[in-house]
């Protein structure tokens, strides 16, 4: 073996990732097989429950800071995000209008240069595709 | 050990100079790094045929000069975005369904905002989808249209389905597809009524945030993403694998809020009472039967699925009454059938020999 195949193939950490990536679904399967019990599901109930009450104290109380230092909560970002959703739902009503106008524009002109390609629906399955379901 | 041995110490300084490079240049946006990481995804050019709040109709452009007559609306899941269908050039279902000369449609169902908490699933059945599928018959000019739904997806195509046994569908195809909630144990025992309370939590938030919804599918298996990271150091060395990785992670990390009432919907009536499988599953106050499903219909399942796993979709073909219906299961992952290897060599070439025949 030459120096530099030796250097590519040196890594004493491989065999064992190897190992974990060839074990990973027994692992998770066997952990699964924990989080899959009633006593996790009612600790995890009963964590997202008080998660949700935490998070709620801790939102209200920053809020007040982050307004104090002018700065914008998680709840402005979300309502900015939102607005900036309701504008892309209006430019793809713009954009569904346009499209249509151009369509009515191409068909009265007698076809417009620019206007889509609509390809003829005639064709047919291959005679040797046979179905093996 | 022997191989250690003949290693000097320029060697090893050598390889870990290298690897510290090729770190930092692809992390440090600014240094001209001999990897372009092109993560731009969804690449397939498309048009916006229709919108109404936060859902999109796409129809993508024909890469085809002829195409099949009846065209196929894709219908994608409300738990994730649609652009792991149309990852990258050659990555991509969508890519390889105009390729095979079909006319897609896809509908996107967006990101639920704080005013959409009220949505339920009968909207998204007897009005969203309805109103998709009259749009495509419009923008197409055709009477018939194919359907493909993705995980949830599927399970709204085939509601419709139940629902318009007499309507425009001509072809349904699910991807694994939950129909029977006895098959989704873990979830079963997490929303479990004696320790879960749903209803405050969805009263209290709203919409399912994101992160709930990430943490709840890692959990189904919990060290996948580590194996998948060491994996990924593995293959640091070939740039087509970590490009491919990073794209897919990129979608993963990608999660989308829940509409609340659809939650509510989901666990109460699914999950916890399996009224499906009952055949007691209502909406817009009428009984789905699955069994009024009568166009062919095909349903792809993996092997390896951890989310929707067989034991869960596999009573779908069973339910549904078609007389012209059969069942793919591939080895596998529910993602990899969408945006896998072993999808696009052995999965998509069957669906187009399914579908191209059922499609004149």
């Amino acid at each position: 073996m030459d120096k530099t195949e030796g250097a590519q193939n040196f890594d004493p950490l491989r065999t064992w990732r190897e190992w974990y990536q060839k074990s990973e679904k027994q692992w998770s399967d066997t952990l699964s097989g924990i989080l899959g019990n009633d006593q996790f599901a009612q600790s995890t109930g009963k964590y997202v429950q008080e998660a949700m009450h935490l998070h709620r104290m801790f939102t209200e109380s920053m809020a007040q800071y982050l307004a104090a230092l002018n700065l914008p909560s998680r709840t402005d970002i979300i309502a900015l995000s939102d607005r900036v959703g309701e504008l892309e739902d209006h430019v793809a009503g713009l954009q569904v209008e346009v499209r249509h106008l151009r369509r009515v524009l191409a068909e009265y002109e007698g076809g417009a240069d620019d206007a889509p390609i609509r390809p003829k629906r005639t064709k047919k399955p291959k005679e040797s595709a046979g179905e093996k379901d | 050990m022997q191989q250690a041995q003949q290693l000097s110490h320029e060697d090893v300084a050598a390889k870990a100079r290298e690897t510290v490079d090729r770190a930092i240049q692809r992390n440090v946006p600014d240094l001209p790094a001999p990897l372009e990481l092109d993560l731009e995804v969804g690449p397939t050019p498309k048009d916006v045929v229709h919108s109404r709040g936060t859902m999109k109709l796409y129809h993508y452009r024909p890469l085809s000069p002829e195409v099949y007559r009846v065209p196929v609306l894709v219908v994608m899941s409300l738990v994730s975005r649609p652009y792991i269908l149309d990852l990258a050039k050659g990555q991509s279902f969508i890519e390889y369904l105009l390729l095979q000369g079909f006319d897609v449609y896809l509908v996107d169902w967006g990101v639920p905002r704080r005013e959409h908490k009220h949505l339920r699933l009968d909207d998204y059945v007897t009005d969203f989808l309805p109103e998709c599928v009259a749009m495509v018959g419009e923008d197409s000019g055709e009477p018939d249209v194919s359907m493909i739904g993705y995980c949830l997806g599927g399970l709204l195509a085939a509601l419709y389905a139940a629902l318009y046994p007499d309507g425009p569908l001509k072809n349904l195809v699910c991807f694994t597809t939950p129909v029977n909630s006895d098959g989704m144990s873990l979830y079963r025992t997490w929303t479990d009524p004696a320790h879960f309370d749903l209803d405050r939590l969805i009263d209290s938030l709203g919409n399912i945030p994101s992160e709930l919804m990430d943490a709840s599918i890692q959990m189904l298996r919990p060290f996948q993403k580590s194996a998948g990271q060491m994996k990924l150091l593995d293959n640091a060395q070939n740039e087509a694998f970590v490009t491919a990785h990073l794209r897919f992670d990129r979608w993963a990390a990608d999660h989308i809020p829940f509409p609340g009432e659809t939650a509510r919907q989901l666990v109460n009536d699914f999950m916890r009472e399996n009224k499906l499988v009952r055949n007691t599953f209502e909406l817009d106050s009428r009984r789905v039967d699955l069994g009024n499903i009568t166009v062919p219909f095909l349903h792809v399942a993996a092997q390896h699925d951890h989310i929707v796993p067989s034991a869960a979709s596999q009573d779908l073909v069973k339910l549904v009454g078609s007389p012209d219906k059969s069942e793919i299961v591939l080895k596998g992952g529910h993602v990899s059938l969408v945006a896998g290897g072993n999808a696009i060599y052995r999965l998509w070439p069957k669906l187009d020999v399914w579908l191209s025949r059922r499609s004149v």
